[in-house]
């Protein structure tokens, strides 16, 4: 138990440390925030996103939808790994068959060999947990959101980068208010927008070797913490275009994107991010629908000059969303290249949506990629 | 809309869905008409380390070393791929370690036989248990993994600059001391009828044999502070051991020290506490 507690007490102290800089930005082509049931949806938003997440997505979605009022309400959402859930399970049944046990000494062996066996998963699937907060008010012509996504990824490898055990944290902490505007001019069938966001972000990224104790000892260092908190501020801002040709039962959608109009700069001390960069991307949407019921079918290119370098699965988004009587909502799509799949009822006051999608983390499908259950509580009207 | 629009969408939806759990853009699993894209080798070579797979990572990584020598990166993931394939857990070592702390006996630098090192003997591969070609094969794993790590230039090791260099220098000290041990123990079996060591095993000990272990012995003693020093120590204190014992050549002074510990009447510390701590019966054979 002595060599899991000190390993486990290791793993716990990772988050704290801040041994090594940031090697690279977590953020790419993704929008800060993105709306749970899209990204159930494929994460294809540019032609039709959900309440909050069109200020986000494309701000010239706004003016679409019939009332001037969309939205005023919170979102609360938490999201975790498929691996995080199996390795709770782990230890929940560990101490179920620890409190039955009536052995001694039987205990005492199934407690280690229980211990052993929970190290050598941490060291073999990684942890990602976070939580999205956003505050809300969309209308036809403007939306104004306060939110707050943070997301933190641990891995222990039994072998790092350099060979030898290491844990890796990474976290995107993403904060900020966003204002958006948007206009159909000068005809019925374009609209344009545009949405102004002061960002507070941060994306530390350590690795410690568990075999360099000097970096190890770090770890209680009061500047290791505070370097962690660090975030960094600045301007940006969005611009969106949308034609929407609408039809009795079909719907047809084209939209182009610039996020971080010129790059936009973030200063302060933490080591990053240091920019999000110019990114540019287009939406083809076709909607089939009656009066209450729509299937939504939507595809986007972002990062078409590819400014980040990623490669093209990374880059295009596509999937369904099903609406039924508004009341409930299915999705799926591929986000990353990998299927994704959402759900969502609404209950007038309140959105209870659930999201299972894989996220690569890593350059090529199945290098990196974790497996991410996403639960929303929405409040609002 | 109709029933039948409405399953023609659902029907639209699910077939999203049935689209299994793979990327769709993987070049194995994917779909066909979407453009695969392929990993690299280093990132499969991390896939299979991961796995454990150490025969496709040594594999890889070696191949990449041939093809782009100067990536230096890659060197102490290759050396960690060999030793895997001897049978090294680095992790192993390191949760030894973690454990040593976690109870409050901590190694720290003044203590060679506690810690990490000081139970790299319940790590290694026993030369009972396997054939003579695969501990052999084991041995030349743990050989290739010392050449990889000396093949970075010795400046590269030494700086702080270099992400790898920590690494590169603790596996290297390791590694040369557990080549060393397990070369000896190759020659070091307790015969378990009489309790020491099988003079028949031990006079298969060549002088070349000798003249590798005691190489690799000392370049683990003269290794860069960066590596370990409670290794180095401990390396050196053995490496005195052999030299005082009686003998013309460096294989007999090997010898009589083997024997000395494998009967007991030696000194009581054996080298590395590793070279009398195989048993086999005594008509097992390699």
């Amino acid at each position: 138990m002595a060599r899991s507690a000190a390993l486990l007490r290791l793993l716990l102290l990772a988050p704290l440390a801040g041994a090594a800089p940031a090697a690279f930005g977590v953020h790419t082509n993704q929008a800060v925030y993105e709306d749970p049931f899209d990204i159930g949806a494929g994460g294809a938003s540019l032609t039709r996103a959900s309440k909050d997440g069109r200020l986000f997505a494309n701000p010239a979605l706004m003016p679409h939808g019939g009332t001037f009022h969309k939205w005023l309400g919170t979102t609360t959402t938490i999201l975790t790994n498929k691996e995080s859930v199996d390795t709770a399970k782990q230890i929940f049944n560990n101490s179920k068959s620890k409190s039955s046990s009536t052995d001694a000494a039987a205990g005492a062996d199934a407690s280690a060999s229980q211990a052993s066996s929970l190290i050598d998963k941490v060291f073999k699937d990684p942890v990602r947990v976070g939580w999205g907060q956003t505050l809300s008010w969309v209308t036809n012509n403007f939306g104004l959101s306060v939110f707050s996504r943070f997301e933190a990824d641990i891995r222990a490898r039994a072998y790092g980068s350099t060979g030898v055990p290491e844990v890796q944290f990474q976290a995107e902490s993403y904060h900020g208010v966003a204002f958006g505007t948007a206009i159909r001019t000068p005809f019925r069938w374009l609209s344009l927008g545009i949405t102004a966001k002061y960002l507070y972000a941060s994306e530390p990224d350590i690795k410690v070797e568990v075999t360099d104790t000097d970096s190890v000892a770090k770890f209680a260092s009061p500047d290791f913490v505070q370097n962690l908190k660090s975030h960094n501020k600045g301007l940006g801002f969005d611009a969106g275009s949308l034609i929407f040709l609408q039809g009795s039962w079909v719907d047809f959608s084209l939209a182009a994107k610039l996020d971080d109009a010129g790059n936009t700069k973030l200063s302060g001390p933490a080591d990053s991010p240091k920019a999000f960069k110019q990114v540019e991307s287009a939406g083809l949407g076709l909607t089939f629908h009656t009066g209450a019921d729509a299937l939504h079918l939507a595809v986007d290119y972002r990062d078409i000059a590819g400014v980040y370098g990623e490669q093209l699965f990374k880059r295009v988004y596509a999937g369904a969303k099903l609406l039924l009587r508004t009341y409930v909502g299915v999705s799926a799509g591929y986000y990353n290249g990998y299927p994704s799949y959402g759900a969502e009822i609404d209950l007038i006051l309140l959105r209870l949506s659930a999201v299972a999608y894989t996220r690569e983390l890593g350059d090529h499908p199945g290098a990196d990629p974790r497996h991410i259950y996403m639960g929303t509580l929405s409040v609002g009207i | 809309m109709s029933a039948f629009k409405l399953k023609c969408s659902l029907g639209l939806l699910l077939a999203f869905m049935a689209c299994g759990k793979d990327n769709i853009a993987d070049c194995d699993k994917g779909v066909k008409k979407v453009p695969c894209s392929k990993r690299t080798d280093d990132e499969n070579a991390r896939i299979a380390l991961d796995a454990g797979d150490f025969e496709t990572a040594v594999t890889l990584l070696d191949a990449g070393i041939v093809k782009e020598p100067e990536v230096y990166e890659r060197y102490p993931l290759a050396a960690a791929a060999h030793a895997g394939r001897a049978g090294i857990s680095i992790l192993g070592l390191a949760r030894s370690e973690l454990a040593a702390a976690g109870s409050g006996s901590s190694s720290g630098s003044g203590s060679a036989e506690s810690g990490l090192f000081g139970a790299v003997g319940a790590f290694l591969p026993d030369p009972t248990t396997v054939t003579a070609a695969v501990y052999d094969a084991k041995i030349a794993d743990m050989n290739l993994a010392v050449v990889r790590l000396n093949a970075i230039p010795a400046a590269l090791r030494a700086t702080a600059a270099t992400t790898y260099a920590s690494s590169a220098s603790l596996q290297l000290s390791l590694y040369q001391a557990i080549y060393s041990v397990m070369y000896i123990n190759k020659f070091a079996v307790t015969v378990a009828a009489t309790g020491s060591l099988d003079p028949e095993r031990l006079a298969t000990m060549t002088d070349a044999d000798a003249t590798a272990i005691l190489g690799s012995l000392t370049a683990a003693a003269e290794a860069q502070a960066a590596g370990n020093p409670a290794l180095q120590a401990k390396v050196t204190d053995v490496l005195a051991q052999i030299q005082s014992q009686d003998g013309a050549t460096d294989k007999e002074k090997l010898q009589a020290l083997l024997a000395k510990n494998g009967s007991g009447s030696g000194s009581g510390s054996s080298p590395l506490t590793l070279p009398t701590s195989t048993t086999v019966p005594p008509d097992a054979g390699m």
